[in-house]
Formats: C-alpha cells, structure tokens, sequence
C-alpha cells in the first residue's frame, strides 16, 4: 500500500464524490432545497445504464444518456409535484416528501429489477491504465474528467451566461425575480432536471466500481450530505474542493487508520468544521459582500 | 379613451380580516398619480396588489385591466412582461450582483407589438451618472438613494408602461428625494405612466398630478394636487398645518 496509490484513489473518489453532489449543490444554492430521493435517483440511474447494455446491449455512452434523462424526468416530476412547498420555502415538507420519493424509487426498481446485486461492467472499467505500480482504470479516469468539465462547465455558466444571471437572480431573491419578468417555476424545475440529470450522470460513471443493488443509495446521499454542508451549502468551486477532501481523506483514513470506520470520521470531521467554521470549508464569496 | 391601468372594486385581506376595500382607481398615460397616506394605511398593500405581487400571502379580489387587457388572474411575471413594472419597498435590488448585472436586459421575448421604450444600462448611466461610477460594486455595497436609482433603473430596461414605485423616499436625504422624484417627472412628461406610494406627502406634492389619499385601506380623498393641497384637510393633516 503506497501512498501514491492511496493519493490517486482518494483524488478519484474524491472527483466521484463531488460529481455525485453536485446536482445538490446546485439545488441547495438556487433553490435552497433539499433532495433526501437523491440515492435512489443515482440506484435508479445506476440500473436503467445497466439495463441499458447487459439487457438491451446498447452503446455505455448511449446508456449514459438515457440514464440521464431517466434522472432529469425524475427530478422534473418530483419538483412538479412539489412546487407549492418550494415556493413557499417549506423545507420540512420537502424533506419527508422526498424521502417518500426515495421509497417509492426503491420499490419500484426493486420490482422492476429484483433484489439480487448485479456487475455493471463497462468498457472502461475492465482496462487498466499500465502506470508503473499504480493501479487505475480507464474508468477512473472518466469519473475525474467528467466531474472537471461538469464543473468548469457549470462555473463558466453560472457566473458568465444569461441563463447564469437569471439563476443568480433566483437564487438570491426569487420574489424580486418576479417582477423582473421571470418564471420563477421554471428555473426550480429547470434545477431539479439538473439535480436529477447530473446525479444520474454521476451514477452511470461511478456504480460500475462496485456490485449495484437496488437497496443503495443511503451512503450516496449521506456522503453527498457531507460534501454539500463543507462546501458552504451551495457554492460551486466549495462543492468541488469538499468533494476532493472527503475523497483524499476516506482514503488515507481507510488505508491507514480502518476502512470499517471512514463514515464515522467522515462524519466527526464534519462535526469539527461546523463547530470551527459553521459556513462550512470554503464560505461563500457573496456571504462575505455583507 | 380607456384609461392605461383601470382597477375596480379591490378587496384585499389578510387571514380573512379585510385591509383594503377600494371601488375604482385609474391612470392615464404620461401622468403621476401619488398615493399617499400615513403608514399603515395599505399603499404598499395597494400598490403590490396592482402588480399581482407580495412578499406574504394576501388574499386578493379585484378586476385589473392594464394596456386593453384584463390582468386580474396573470401572475407578477405576466405582468411585469406587458410592462406593469413595481420598483419594490426596501430590499429592491440584488445584493450579490454588481450594479452591471442588476442592470440586466429583459429576459424574456418581448412581443413585438408593445409600445414602450426599453433602456439600454446606458441609457440608465445617462439618467443616473452615479450608478455608473458605480458599476462593478455590489448592490449591498450601495447607499439607499444608489439602490433607490438602481430599482428604477432595472424597471426601465424593462420597457415601462407603467411604473409603480413603493416608498422612493425611505432612508434618503430631502436633496436626494428631490432628485429621484424630478426624475420621476421627467419620465413622466416623456409619456411614461407612473404610481408612486409615498409617505412623505410634502415632497410627492412637488411632482405628482393627482393625489390619492388613503386611509386605513380606503380612499378618503382624491383630485388634481393643486386642489388637494389647497383642501384645509390635507394640509392639516399631510403639510403641516398650512394650505399651499
């Protein structure tokens, strides 16, 4: 066990961390919503990719994309249905009713694709990269590369782009937002497609690094929970570099200290940094305008 | 000819207990009709109304025509977009963006068969040279008349037919009062219709044309200022003792 070997698995888990969170960071920053289906959301992604190509034997790109938009209609339905509470900023109801939704997710898939585990394999993840002693996939590879185009891409539009203003707007003050001509609805369903749309992604990339089950997804959205509180509830490049962290840090604690314990100390350490920084890792730089 | 914005009987309550009863209230185009009255007496209330908007959750009943339309059920962006623009009360900018990206286009497609003038942000900076010394500082970052030119500045570019703003005076100098509402004026005489929610009656009866007296969410008086201030009432009650 070298540690530039741990080093690289906890950069890799750390980009899957990140990008399995960021639909959530999203939503907790324009929306200051919550999304407690989102596990299910990535199980459900997870096994509508595989079914995609050991079933049906798609394409793992074109698995990829039907996964996604699997997410993206998830999450149009469930803001659909849950838009009263939203506009009216009523996040306890949205909490229960999506953990409702992460039920019925779960028993849907369950009787759709039964209980047993099931190997997502793809192209990717059966080669290795030959790099000295290291040990990585190709797969790996794509989870770090994607999770940095979503990021620049998402970065670049938020701050750069009129759609990026408009959501800007929303998020800050979405009565205000009214009066400036703006469907207020259709950016909360337009975040939730992203939210369902981007943890589907995540699911299509990171799953196949283990056995798929549909009773996952609780340590996926526990993880996302912790990514999104250290990265300041919201902010992007926070997202991003609490994602990294809680990686770099299940690894060296799992490799050196006891794999058994890396959600316990994930969560001690986001204990610690509520109590020594409340606004999490990185505070937000429009916190810091007031 | 039809007045611009026409409402008729207006009913607004909170949890069931009635703020404000009104018959009927119009604007014509190119003219500024102030609402004023003590605090308290529902012109905020009012003036959210009419733009199908609130920060709380009022009960409302009215029959709104704007621009040869009836706007009763449309929702505050509906209206926004035909050009019924509220410059809020207070927390009327964004305060994470800079003055530029307040300043920001519409965002929707605007129909074609609108007449009204959409600014430019530099139209805006021409109006209030201020806010482009100010361009890249944050609207938390302002002072209440920055952010009071700022609101107005963002309605503008949204192609104004009617422009209602609520309270412009609150927290500013007498000086700057002034100059925010001479502006006012001269939008108005540019043809632009204007409703403005004042508390300070001393300083809207420089500008406006007619005045709307309202109390405890009814209209007590109503007329041309130069009549109104010439009322012994008014000017007992609203200018200090004096009529003008």
């Amino acid at each position: 066990m070298n540690l530039t070997q741990q080093i690289i698995n906890g950069l890799v888990l750390g980009h899957a961390y990140a990008l399995i969170a960021v639909g959530w960071t999203v939503l907790v920053g324009v929306a200051r919503s919550v999304n407690f289906a989102h596990g299910q959301i990535y199980m459900l992604a997870a096994f509508v990719a595989w079914a995609c190509t050991a079933t049906l034997g798609l394409s793992y790109p074109l698995a990829i994309l039907i996964a996604v938009v699997a997410g993206a209609l998830v999450g149009l339905l469930m803001q659909y249905i849950m838009m009263k509470a939203t506009l009216e900023k009523n996040v306890v109801s949205i909490m229960i009713m999506t953990l409702g939704f992460g039920y019925l997710l779960h028993g849907a898939a369950a009787l759709i694709f039964g209980s047993t585990g099931q190997m997502f394999d793809t192209p990717l993840s059966l080669r290795d990269m030959d790099l000295a002693s290291v040990l990585l996939t190709w797969q790996d590879l794509a989870i770090v590369a994607t999770a940095i185009a979503l990021f620049v891409g998402l970065k670049i539009t938020i701050d750069r782009t009129a759609l990026g203003r408009i959501i800007r707007m929303v998020a800050e003050d979405p009565a205000l937002s009214m009066l400036a001509g703006i469907r207020v609805r259709a950016v909360y369903l337009l975040v939730f497609a992203f939210e369902g749309a981007a943890v589907a992604l995540a699911a299509g990339l990171v799953a196949p690094r283990t056995p798929i089950l549909t009773s996952m997804g609780f340590d996926e959205v526990i993880m996302t929970f912790v990514v999104v509180v250290l990265g300041g509830m919201g902010s992007i490049m926070g997202g991003y570099l609490a994602g990294l962290s809680l990686g770099l840090f299940t690894a060296l604690f799992g490799a050196y200290v006891s794999p058994a314990y890396t959600t316990t100390a994930a969560f001690a350490v986001l204990v610690a940094v509520l109590v020594l920084r409340p606004g999490g890792l990185v505070t937000h730089s429009t916190r810091q305008a007031h | 000819m039809k007045p611009l914005l026409q409402v008729e009987g207006i009913s607004i309550s909170y949890v069931g207990h009635e703020v404000i009863q009104i018959t009927h209230l119009t604007i014509d185009k190119g003219e500024i009709v102030g609402i004023v009255g003590a605090n308290g007496a529902g012109k905020s209330t009012l003036v959210n109304a009419i733009a199908g908007w609130s920060r709380s959750a009022p009960r409302v009943k009215a029959q709104i025509h704007f621009a040869g339309a009836d706007i009763s059920a449309l929702p505050a962006h509906e209206r926004a977009r035909r050009g019924l623009l509220l410059v809020p009360e207070s927390k009327l900018v964004y305060s994470t963006l800079s003055v530029r990206d307040n300043l920001a286009p519409p965002t929707f497609s605007v129909d074609a068969g609108r007449k009204a003038r959409f600014y430019t942000r530099d139209d805006v900076y021409r109006l209030f040279p201020r806010l482009k010394e100010r361009q890249s500082h944050l609207g938390s970052q302002l002072s209440g008349g920055e952010r009071q030119m700022l609101g107005i500045g963002r309605a503008l570019m949204l192609g104004p037919q009617l422009l209602i703003v609520d309270e412009p005076s609150i927290g500013l100098s007498p000086l700057l009062t002034q100059q925010v509402l001479q502006t006012m004026r001269a939008l108005a005489d540019d043809g632009l219709a204007i409703l403005v929610a004042e508390q300070n009656v001393r300083a809207a009866v420089q500008v406006v044309d007619r005045l709307i007296v309202l109390e405890r969410g009814a209209i007590v008086l109503e007329g041309p200022t130069a009549t109104l201030c010439s009322d012994p009432r008014v000017a007992q009650a609203y200018l200090g003792g004096h009529a003008q």
